[in-house]
């Protein structure tokens, strides 16, 4: 379980993430949402350790995890230009969290996982936007991390295929019981990808709670008006 | 995995703070350092105003003066009509015509002034101007050039159809819009040929001496540190002021017009197409006759070089010298070029700041002050002048500089985003060097290689302080064989030139076959 | 990126061989000279020396008898040599204070007269000597017949000057010479006055010995019937003469000549100080000293050893030649050729 603690970032001493508490459940899918600029993107990379906090605390089942090194803290981030490595092959890309090297078993079976196996040898260039997409999911689950982190994993895609691939991810995600962030700026997707909502803005956590709750009780009128 | 209280954190700062101490020690005890004993030792010297020290500042600094600008005159009055004709106009050879053209600055000083020399033009200021106008024309073709050729033909035809002459149209539209890049290779003509080392004390004999070769002259000949120190520093203070100068004049200037990236050049035809052809062949062959000679007469030398010289020997020992110098030289350059490129990258505030500017130091620093300092400064704390990584060493700093800019702008490119990725895989910040961000400037770094590689093949300034009778480089050994009389020492030199010039400009296709880019514009 | 990180590894190993290749035989020592005698050694030259001790020699040419010093003192304490010849009077002093020499002395410094012992016999041991002296061109004075000038007042008189030719001394050795004798024989008040008069009759001023003596003197085509040279020039060119000859084609002017002794010693920081030694007492045994004139066109320190004919014959030994206290020369040398520069070049 995830617990962050009155978290706050400050970056060229602008405030962007004021006292922010929010937990995870365990396999619990929790959908960040608020406008650009409220301070989402922040949020996980404050989470994953690529930010330094200025105060508060973040903490895996009891354990403070604030002063521990990104590579050491075993949470998935998935960037939302997806930042696939241009030198390597679709599975070097895969199998790059994977303690073993190319030709290890998961690749296979995370390629196949997101639709794409038999893509291991194609190059990050001749994939199309969905393809990549699921790339970078299969490169950020294949590790087995404790905790996922999806920063708009739809937010460079055509509506179309966005529409398609909210239940194709959903699923995934469900079916390995992953506990996970969401972020959007897009209430529908975030409706359809998680079990609870976490509203911000302005680096301040609004209001959490399910959809429905939310709609029945918006915490002010910030709320009532970005839901609906 | 069980994590203590941030304790790996910690490792990594220390981490970089060790990794921050290589490129800092390297540079605060060979550079800074020296520079300060430099300082120290000069400046009683200034104090005490030696007698000496006025008679020769007046002497030797009004003629580095006068003839860097008659030099950088000269220049461009040269360079100006092939230009003109590479800039307004494709035709067929255009891009041979400037690769051609960019040969002679790739080249090492002692192979330019053994040119001249054989061309019959020793000791004379001619020489000297002609060896640098010989030297630079490329600095103006390539800068002026590139300008010129993004001034798209219809704004000079607006200018026209609204009836300037085309005087006036050269007045009024051309120049002012060149003017960023006249300034910039007006500067950079007049700092190449102010410090110039080789050619002047290859072709100046003794009555013809810049800064640069004084300094030489009264640390090696005559053994005068503190006077050698005193000129150093109005050396360094010139080339500062110079170097002021020229920032101030950018940022008042610093006006970017919106010009077209690849205007459309005409073709030139008639009488043009003949007037293109003979400016451009005229220059090119111009070019090539101190190359071609020196070429021509080294010709009956190199069995006499390779039979071995009575008192210097043969050239195998020189060349074994220079390539393995040139290898260590390339290897402490990359890796401290490197260490210092990712910490400048890094965000680390203050740190890369600093670094930044360090870095570019030993850019505005002569070479000759380079070896000088290495003289002055290096018997402590461990007498580490008699050392044979010391020429290695004075390369590296020359060329570390060129490691930093070839280098930076490739690793800036790379999204950072690939790297906080992999740390979210689970990379270690070890692992993300070796696997993402290595990998993606592997060929900047071969660039890289291959410049330290050049550079340290033709340098002359510094190794002539610092090279031994036993640890010779081919430019030091070509000067020796200048140096004596008879013509089969002159003919050891004019064919140990050319072989230097051939490995130089094999190293220069090699980096040009990497797609480098520019890099004749440095 | 594999080959890469081997070529890196590669150059690295390859650099720390090239570093780690000193290690000088104890078979042989170096000798560190001035390229006027390294051009002159032979396989011959130290047989003698390394049949005796079974040492060979290797000498390393150090450029002039002045860039040669400062290499020396470059790398005191951690030589390129184990012994270096051919400090002369007018560099010992930058020797001496650079530390480079160790302690040695001769065997045989009891044969050396003491005129030339001008520098500490522990550290440096005289081994040759030379006159720098006006040579002048014998068919052109006879053809002109104009008198051969014996005193150095003369040259300034009537065009003598305009028919001499001297090297610069900042970059040539017999021009210090010279320099150092006009100044003995006018003093410091009187030695700059000198110069003027020479400039202002039209003295002509050569970058250094070769270009004077070949290209500018009269003997060899140039314009010059005067040139600063040797006292041993004119036997030299009865012997380098393609046709034997009977008289020497040049002739020297006695007064105005500077004398100049060359030293050896053992480098300070040699690992092997005592053949080192040996090389050196070598160089001073008549057997060596034998051969210097005919080599070098020196004459020997060695009061033993005997000349060749031709040395008997063709030269002279000035009497009375100009000598400067090494320590004064060292004090003023800088300041003595910046001021001839600014009279000469101003």
């Amino acid at each position: 379980m995830l617990e962050v603690e009155a978290l706050s970032v400050e970056i060229d001493s602008k405030l962007i993430l004021d006292t922010v508490d929010l937990n995870v459940g365990d396999g619990e899918i929790v959908g960040l949402l608020g406008p650009s600029g409220s301070g989402k993107s922040t949020f996980l990379r404050a989470v994953a350790g690529l930010v330094p906090p200025t105060s508060g605390r973040i903490v895996w089942d009891g354990q403070d995890m604030t002063g521990v090194p990104t590579h050491l803290r075993r949470f998935g981030l998935m960037f939302q230009g997806f930042a696939l490595f241009p030198h390597m092959t679709v599975a070097q890309n895969v199998g790059f969290g994977l303690l073993a090297g190319a030709g290890d078993p998961g690749v296979a079976w995370a390629l196949e996982w997101v639709g794409l196996g038999g893509f291991g040898e194609r190059t990050i260039d001749d994939l199309s936007g969905g393809e990549k997409q699921r790339v970078a999911l299969a490169r950020t689950l294949a590790p087995n991390p404790r905790l996922v982190m999806l920063d708009e994993p739809l937010g460079a895609l055509d509506r179309n295929l966005r529409e398609r691939l909210v239940s194709e991810v959903t699923d995934l995600l469900k079916s390995r019981n992953v506990t996970a962030v969401v972020v959007t700026h897009d209430r529908d997707e975030a409706v359809a990808m998680s079990d609870r909502l976490a509203l911000i803005n302005e680096g301040h956590i609004v209001q959490t709670g399910t959809w429905e709750e939310m709609q029945r009780n918006p915490r002010n009128e910030w709320a009532a008006d970005f839901l609906n | 995995m069980v994590i203590g209280d941030g304790g790996v954190s910690r490792q990594i700062r220390w981490a970089w703070v060790a990794l921050a101490a290589i490129p800092t020690v390297f540079l605060g005890y060979f550079f800074v350092y020296p520079l300060v004993r430099i300082l120290i030792l000069g400046l009683s010297e200034i104090q005490i105003g030696a007698s000496g020290l006025q008679a020769r500042l007046i002497k030797v600094g009004w003629f580095t003066l006068w003839q860097a600008g008659l030099s950088t005159v000269l220049t461009f009055l040269v360079a100006a009509p092939m230009t003109w004709a590479v800039s307004r106009f494709n035709f067929t050879g255009r891009r041979l015509a400037v690769a051609l053209i960019t040969v002679p600055f790739v080249l090492p000083t002692v192979v330019v002034g053994t040119a001249f020399v054989a061309l019959g033009w020793r000791d004379s200021l001619g020489a000297i101007l002609a060896a640098h106008v010989f030297f630079n024309i490329a600095v103006v073709v390539r800068t002026v050039g590139s300008q010129w050729r993004r001034i798209d033909p219809d704004l000079l035809n607006a200018a026209a159809t609204l009836g300037a002459t085309p005087l006036q149209i050269l007045r009024k539209v051309t120049l002012p819009l060149l003017k960023p890049a006249l300034a910039a290779a007006a500067s950079i003509v007049f700092l190449f040929t102010f410090t110039s080392f080789g050619v002047v004390l290859v072709l100046g004999g003794f009555q013809y001496a810049t800064l640069e070769v004084e300094i030489y002259r009264q640390a090696i000949v005559l053994f005068d540190l503190p006077l050698a120190a005193a000129l150093a520093i109005v050396q360094l203070v010139g080339v500062s002021v110079a170097l002021m100068l020229y920032a101030r004049y950018q940022e008042r200037h610093s006006a970017t017009w919106d010009l077209a990236s690849d205007a459309s050049i005409p073709n030139p035809a008639g009488k043009a197409l003949v007037g293109v052809y003979t400016i451009v062949g005229a220059t090119v062959i111009a070019q090539f006759i101190p190359l071609g000679t020196l070429f021509a007469r080294s010709l009956g030398s190199y069995g006499d070089l390779f039979a071995g010289d009575t008192i210097l020997g043969g050239p195998l020992p020189a060349i074994r010298n220079s390539l393995l110098t040139a290898i260590a030289a390339a290897s402490i350059a990359v890796v401290i070029g490197l260490i210092a490129a990712k910490i400048v990258t890094a965000r680390a505030g203050m740190l890369s700041m600093t670094f930044d500017t360090i870095l570019m130091l030993p850019l505005g620093t002569s070479a000759v002050a380079i070896g000088l300092g290495f003289i002055i400064a290096l018997d402590w704390p461990f007498d580490l002048r008699a050392s044979l990584l010391l020429t290695p060493i004075a390369h590296a700093l020359v060329a570390i500089p060129f490691v930093v800019r070839v280098v930076l702008p490739t690793m800036r490119s790379i999204d950072p985003e690939l790297a906080d990725s992999a740390a979210t895989l689970g990379a270690s910040p070890w692992k993300v060097w070796r696997r993402i961000e290595l990998p993606l400037i592997s060929r900047a770094l071969l660039v890289a290689t291959g410049f330290s590689l050049a550079i340290s093949l033709g340098e002359f300034g510094a190794t002539s302080f610092i090279a031994r009778p036993n640890t010779a480089t081919i430019p030091t050994l070509i000067f020796r064989f200048l140096q004596r009389p008879g013509p089969q020492s002159f003919g050891m030199a004019m064919a140990l030139a050319m072989i230097l010039a051939l490995i130089t400009a094999g190293i220069v296709l090699w980096l040009d076959s990497l797609e480098a880019g520019d890099i004749g514009a440095f | 990126m594999g080959r890469l990180a081997t070529a890196i590894t590669v150059m690295a190993l390859l650099a720390a061989a090239c570093a780690g290749e000193v290690a000088a035989s104890p078979g042989t020592l170096t000798l560190l000279a001035h390229d006027s005698f390294a051009e002159a050694v032979t396989e011959a030259t130290f047989q003698p020396f390394t049949d005796q001790t079974g040492i060979e020699v290797e000498v390393l040419a150090g450029g002039d008898a002045g860039a040669m010093v400062t290499q020396a003192v470059l790398t005191a304490g951690n030589p390129i040599a184990d012994v270096i010849f051919g400090i002369d009077d007018t560099f010992l002093s930058r020797a001496l204070d650079g530390g480079v020499m160790a302690e040695h002395t001769s065997a045989e410094i009891g044969n050396v007269p003491e005129s030339l012992k001008v520098g500490p016999e522990n550290l440096v041991t005289p081994i040759d000597f030379g006159d720098v002296c006006i040579n002048y061109d014998k068919a052109w004075f006879e053809t002109t017949k104009i008198q051969v000038p014996s005193r150095l007042d003369d040259l300034l008189a009537g065009l003598y000057a305009e028919h001499l030719v001297v090297e610069h001394p900042a970059t040539s050795s017999p021009g210090l010479a010279f320099m150092l004798a006009t100044i003995a024989e006018f003093g410091e008040d009187g030695w700059l006055a000198y110069w003027q008069g020479l400039k202002d009759g039209g003295v002509k001023v050569a970058p250094d010995w070769n270009t004077a003596y070949y290209a500018d003197f009269s003997h060899y085509g140039g314009e010059s019937s005067m040139v600063v040279s040797y006292a041993s020039s004119p036997p030299a060119e009865v012997i380098f003469a393609e046709e034997p000859l009977d008289e020497a084609p040049t002739g020297v002017i006695e007064a105005g000549c500077y004398r100049q002794v060359e030293f050896a010693g053992v480098l300070d920081g040699t690992e092997f100080p005592e053949a080192a030694g040996q090389l050196v007492d070598f160089m001073l045994s008549v057997e060596f000293q034998e051969t210097v004139p005919l080599n070098w066109f020196v004459f020997p320190a060695n009061e033993n050893a005997s000349l060749p004919p031709e040395f008997e014959e063709f030269t002279v030994i000035p009497e009375d030649p100009a000598q400067l206290d090494p320590e004064y020369i060292a004090e003023n040398r800088e300041e003595w050729i910046q001021q001839w520069s600014s009279v000469m070049e101003g």
